[in-house]
């Protein structure tokens, strides 16, 4: 009896003890489970995502998946359309006083979730914290400085003629925050991760760290309204993981379906892939200033040398578009008059006989994701055809980055996603000032192509930029400067009772229509 | 028995002062860099430098490591480099989770392992022990990821039972616990088998059976307690493999505990976290093992009379 007593106190202490703790897992009672629809009522979109939110801050990290959490928070002065076009936010006007001095007129009675009005002083403050902030601050680095001229209106004063500044302006990096907020939480030893405020169409509802982030809807919006009430953003590390927990209805949307996992959600009659064209652009870099590759003839024997298809097949599963230019057809600066070397060993082998390597020679090939090591393999067996052996080097992903970045390499495959405006992929990854960290790591050295550069970046027309950049791509494709491969398609898998969702080809999705609609 | 403790409690400095500089010195030689990480591959030289000096990088190792040292003794684990957030905030947020999983799969693996190695001792040779002995083996052998895939598979997506992920209540700690719990099963059963094995050949059990005790109360009163004693070393240490293989377990069932933020913290070459989750795993560890140490006096009475 005793011991029966003694085993039953051990049980129940146990319990307690599991109890405790399980109560300390900050679980957010805001959903219930398998319904996806509500809690009383409430329409509560789940959208399960790779990784965690990493700071409110606006200010503070260039990342993916906080972005798209920012992006509900905090509003801009501008911001983009889901076909790359620059309208106002919270500007409801601007215009050039000159070609370096651009006036915005703020909207009246703009509300901060805090309840403070929006006031040009806000817009200034934030501006300038952006531009002083490391991880920012290359967004907004053609901007001088900011003048307040009254409570609905802003000046900035540009260091030079600036087509991309607005394109920057778009960026969760460039949200506006409430200068007294932000002012007064500093003053009390606190972070804007403590209590962020913004005037997006979400107020920041709460936050466990790895676990989800849940917004909840503002109805004090100054613009049209979300359908849902609630946002949970729900961190699933794996793959496969998140693919199961939309088959079980443990979220309702996926943010960043897995290749190998589409074929799951076309067949499954409950669910739906939602494929759109992104702005990642998929290639290998040739190191432009090592022997042999340094010789423009064995670049473009490497570019003829080149199966797309074949690499589409076995490293994107499909999942992909053979590209013919050297940014995404989604991206703006794509141009159909551009034309890229096509799979011919013959001329491939031709062109290295003229360059002195009628036999060929041995490179190396330097990669960090198993995806591109499969391309890799496809092209060691293509470069093999014309004589050229190929070694993989697979190494992590901060060994790549140093070898690359100071030139130490014979070829790499990385990626590139385009941003709203085309002046970010060209200029970084083109300008002979960008060579190294900065992007340019192919060491891709052309005063011509810098020239061009220049002049379409201080362009303000876009069809006279648009031309100016279809003319860098001819000259890059003379050069063999890279191996263009593919253009990623952005795969966003729904329940079928989902529906509103915003797919934006630079990534950071809207999902403020989202809506159930059964 | 307090000298022991405070003794064993005190050689827990040298062993963190160990770890961190092994850390250290590994995430420091790891090829990298952080300021990239955080910038992206398009951010400026310029704005990479301000980033490096902002978290100090741009100071020699010694300098560095010293400095985190120094902060360490006072109780501040630094900031994250990706986040900007406390550690020491982020891992008390984490732990629990972890810890709950480590409880429930040693549980689990216990309340599997000690029958199935008991029965397996006492029916030598039988087909019940033959069949324990494969699931052992089996257990032993299969990936824990592997597992809790197909695990979610069955319960989560064919039966819609368990959720397959998340830590929103005790019920998604279940298929977790069951995957880690596994395989530590699968190693305390051969233990246990083996040192009930050799228990109940003593000549002690002999004469308890010649006396007339019946041969449940044998095994339950007599052999079990003496068998447990190394099986006691073997859990405590699967306590360890339970935090290690809590990494990848949290990461296939998206559970938000230390094992994901050590893994985040490597990606991202967050050097203050994952010192962190080091020197909170390598504590906890040298902490189960010395609670391990202590319970065996009260098993064996021969160990307790050292300390006295």
């Amino acid at each position: 009896m005793i011991k029966a007593k003694k085993l039953l106190s051990l049980l129940l202490s146990c319990a307690m003890v599991i109890s405790t703790f399980a109560g300390c897992t900050g679980k957010n009672q805001t959903t219930d489970g398998k319904s996806g629809t509500k809690t009383g009522g409430k329409q509560i979109i789940r959208i399960a995502q790779a990784s965690d939110v990493l700071s409110f801050d606006p200010h503070k990290i260039n990342d993916f998946n906080t972005s798209t959490a920012l992006r509900h928070i905090y509003s801009t002065l501008v911001k983009l359309t889901p076909d790359n076009q620059i309208v106002g936010d919270l500007a409801e006007s601007w215009k050039n006083i000159d070609e370096k001095t651009i006036e915005f007129k703020l909207r009246p009675n703009v509300k901060f979730h805090n309840g403070e009005t929006l006031k040009a002083e806000d817009v200034k403050f934030s501006i300038e914290r952006e531009m002083a902030s490391s991880a920012a601050r290359h967004m907004v680095k053609d901007v001088e400085s900011m003048e307040v001229v009254d409570d609905l209106t802003v000046i900035m004063h540009l260091k030079k003629p600036s087509a991309p500044i607005f394109a920057s302006l778009t960026y969760a990096l460039s949200g506006i925050l409430c200068k007294s907020h932000v002012e007064a939480l500093e003053a009390s030893g606190k972070t804007i991760d403590d209590k962020p405020n913004g005037t997006g169409q979400y107020k920041f509802g709460s936050y466990k760290s790895g676990d989800q982030t849940v917004l909840v809807k503002y109805d004090d919006y100054f613009g049209e309204k979300a359908a849902n009430d609630q946002l949970v953003l729900k961190i699933i590390p794996d793959g496969a993981a998140r693919t199961i927990a939309l088959e079980t209805g443990d979220v309702d949307i996926v943010n960043d379906v897995n290749f190998v996992d589409v074929n799951r959600i076309i067949e499954n009659d409950k669910l739906d892939l939602i494929n759109y064209p992104s702005t990642g652009f998929e290639h290998v870099l040739i190191n432009n200033q090592k022997k042999p590759f340094d010789n423009v003839k064995v670049r473009q024997a490497l570019n003829h040398a080149v199966e797309r298809a074949s690499i589409i097949k076995v490293a994107a599963n499909g999942q992909a578009v053979a590209a013919d230019s050297y940014i995404s057809s989604g991206a703006m600066g794509y141009s159909k008059n551009v034309t890229v070397y096509d799979y011919d060993i013959a001329k491939a082998k031709a062109l290295l006989a003229e360059a002195g390597y009628p036999d060929g020679f041995e490179a190396s090939i330097l990669v960090f994701t198993d995806q591109r090591n499969r391309t890799a393999q496809v092209l060691q067996a293509s470069f093999g055809e014309i004589g050229i052996k190929l070694s993989i080097e697979s190494m992590e992903k901060g060994a790549f980055y140093e070898k690359t970045n100071v030139g130490d390499y014979d070829m790499a495959i990385l990626g590139w996603t385009a941003d709203a405006d085309p002046s970010e992929i060209f200029d970084g990854m083109w300008h002979s000032a960008a060579l190294g960290e900065t992007g340019n790591r192919q060491r891709y050295i052309n005063p011509e192509v810098d020239k061009l550069l220049e002049e379409a970046s201080a362009e303000m027309d876009m069809a006279k930029r648009l031309v100016t950049y279809e003319k860098i791509q001819q000259i890059i494709t003379a050069d063999a400067g890279v191996i263009p491969i593919y253009y990623l398609n952005g795969l966003i898998g729904r329940s079928k009772n989902v529906e509103g969702i915003v797919p934006f080809s630079i990534g950071s999705h809207r999902f403020e229509q989202a809506h159930f609609v059964k | 028995m307090h000298k022991y403790i405070f003794k064993r409690l005190l050689m827990l400095i040298p062993v963190v002062i160990g770890i961190s500089f092994l850390v250290f010195s590994i995430m420091s030689l790891t090829p990298g860099d952080p300021a990239i990480l955080i910038l992206g591959n398009d951010a400026t030289s310029e704005s990479l430098t301000a980033l490096r000096a902002e978290l100090g990088l741009d100071k020699p190792l010694v300098v560095q490591y010293l400095r985190y040292m120094l902060n360490l003794l006072h109780g501040d684990f630094g900031t994250g480099y990706t986040t900007g957030r406390d550690v020491l905030t982020e891992i008390i947020g984490r732990v629990p989770v972890t810890v709950v999983l480590t409880i429930m799969s040693t549980l689990v693996a216990v309340v599997i392992s000690i029958p199935v190695g008991v029965v397996s001792a006492t029916k030598q040779y039988s087909l019940m022990d033959s069949t324990s002995m494969v699931a052992c083996l089996l257990g032993v052998s299969i990936p824990n990821f592997w597992l809790g895939l197909m695990l979610i598979i069955v319960f989560s997506v064919n039966l819609r039972w368990l959720p397959s992920g998340g830590a929103e209540s005790l019920k998604s700690f279940i298929l977790p616990a069951l995957t880690l719990g596994f395989g530590s099963a699968a190693s305390i059963a051969r233990m246990m088998r083996s040192s009930m094995l050799e228990v109940i050949r003593q000549d002690y059990i002999r004469t308890a059976k010649a006396k007339g005790v019946r041969g449940k109360d044998v095994i339950r009163k007599h052999a079990l307690k003496n068998a447990l004693i190394p099986v006691v070393t073997v859990v405590g240490l699967q306590f360890g493999v339970s935090l290690g293989g809590a990494v990848l377990t949290e990461t296939v069932f998206s559970l938000p505990g230390l094992g994901r933020l050590m893994i985040d913290a490597i990606r991202g070459m967050d050097t203050p976290t994952v010192m962190g989750c080091i020197i909170i795993f390598s504590v906890a560890f040298s902490v189960v093992n010395l609670f391990v140490d202590i319970l065996y006096g009260y098993l064996d009475p021969r160990i307790k009379s050292k300390y006295q």
